[in-house]
C-alpha cells in the first residue's frame, strides 16, 4: 500500500502557493513541495495542521492505495 | 481568508549573515573567523537545546539523517583504515588513527564536511535539483579557480591543453542542466567519470600518496571528495529514474 496526499489541488483550489501554505501551517516551502511530490510522509501533527488550514479532514486529503495502482 | 504573515528572517538566513561577515572580514582579521563557526553550530546547537524552537520536521529529519550517512561514512573509514592498514604494512605512525598525524584531521574533516553536506542537499531538494544545483557549485568553483590559475595560463605549453580546464568547467554546467532534464543518463554520464577518474588517480596515487615516509592527506582526501561527489550524484540520479522532481 502507499499514501498519497491531494494537498496540491485543495491549495490551488484556495487560490493558495506553497509558500503562503507553508506560512500558515508553520513549515518551509520546500516541505510542502516534499509533500506534494509525496517525498515525505508528514507526521501526524502536521497532517492535522494542513488539513485545517485547507478546511479538510485528514482522511479527505490523505488516502492509501495499492502499490501499483496509478493516480 | 486569513491574511498571509510576514515573518521575520529565519535563524538561518541571520546565520549565513554572520558566516559570510567571518569569511570576508576574517581573511584580513583572522579571530573574526570564529564568526564563521558561530553561524555553523549555533542554530544547531540552540534548536537541540530547545532555545530555537523554528523546528520544520522535513528539515529536522534530513539533518538528522545526513547526520547519521556522515557518522557511518566515517566510522567506515576509521573501522578500514584500523582493520586493512597493517595487513597492507601500512607503518603504524602513517594510520588515520595515529594521534601526531595531526594532518589526518583535516582529512576526517573534508571528508565528512562532504558527507553532510551531499546527504542534506540531495535529500532536501530531491536528487535531481539537488545534483543540479551541487554540480553548479562546483562549475563555479573550478570556473573561479581556472581564472586565478595564472602560473597555468602563462606557461609555456600548446594552447589545447590550456583549454583543457576550460573544457572542464563547460562540461560540469552541462551536467549540471541535464541533471534536471535527463537525470538517470547524466547518472550514468556521472558514473563513467568516477571510473575515469578511479583510472587516472591510480598510478598517480601510487608514486604520490607517500611522500618520504609520510601520506600526503589532502590529496587523498581531494581524491576520496572528488570520487564521493561522482559517486553519491550519479547513484542518486539514476536511481531516481528520467522522472525527475
Amino acid at each position: 500500500m502507499k499514501l498519497i496526499n491531494h494537498i496540491k489541488q485543495h491549495r490551488a483550489r484556495l487560490d493558495l502557493t506553497q509558500q503562503d501554505l507553508a506560512e500558515r501551517v508553520g513549515v518551509r516551502r520546500q516541505t510542502i513541495l516534499a509533500l506534494e511530490k509525496g517525498k515525505y510522509v508528514p507526521s501526524t501533527l502536521l497532517a492535522f495542521q494542513i488539513a485545517e488550514v485547507l478546511g479538510m479532514k485528514v482522511d479527505e486529503l490523505f488516502e492509501m492505495i495499492p502499490e501499483k495502482e496509478r493516480t | 481568508m486569513n491574511t498571509v504573515v510576514r515573518r521575520l528572517p529565519s535563524a538561518d538566513w541571520i546565520a549565513l549573515g554572520i558566516g559570510f561577515i567571518g569569511l570576508a572580514v576574517g581573511r584580513f582579521f583572522p579571530p573574526v573567523m570564529g564568526l564563521l563557526a558561530l553561524a555553523v553550530f549555533g542554530p544547531p546547537l540552540l534548536r537541540e537545546a530547545g532555545l530555537l524552537k523554528d523546528a520544520d520536521e522535513f528539515t529536522q529529519k534530513v539533518v538528522y539523517r545526513a547526520s547519521f550517512h556522515t557518522l557511518l561514512v566515517m566510522a567506515l573509514l576509521l573501522f578500514l583504515d584500523r582493520i586493512f592498514s597493517p595487513w597492507v604494512g601500512v607503518p603504524e605512525s602513517l594510520t588515520l588513527t595515529t594521534a601526531f598525524q595531526g594532518f589526518s584531521l583535516e582529512f576526517l574533516r573534508r571528508i565528512m564536511v562532504m558527507v553532510f553536506l551531499l546527504s542534506y542537499l540531495i535529500q532536501y531538494w530531491g536528487p535531481a535539483h539537488g545534483v543540479s544545483r551541487i554540480l553548479l557549485g562546483f562549475a563555479v568553483l573550478t570556473g573561479l579557480e581556472m581564472v586565478n590559475y595564472t602560473s597555468y595560463w602563462n606557461a609555456e605549453i600548446p594552447a589545447v591543453y590550456k583549454l583543457v580546464p576550460v573544457g572542464l568547467t563547460v562540461a560540469i554546467f552541462v551536467l549540471a542542466w541535464s541533471a534536471r532534464r535527463f537525470p538517470r543518463t547524466t547518472g550514468l554520464i556521472l558514473l563513467v567519470f568516477l571510473a575515469l577518474h578511479a583510472v587516472a588517480s591510480y598510478s598517480m596515487m601510487e608514486s604520490d600518496l607517500v611522500v618520504e615516509g609520510y601520506i600526503q592527506w589532502s590529496l587523498l582526501a581531494l581524491y576520496l571528495q572528488t570520487s564521493m561527489v561522482l559517486a553519491i550524484t550519479g547513484i542518486s540520479l539514476v536511481r531516481s529514474g528520467n522522472i525527475y522532481d
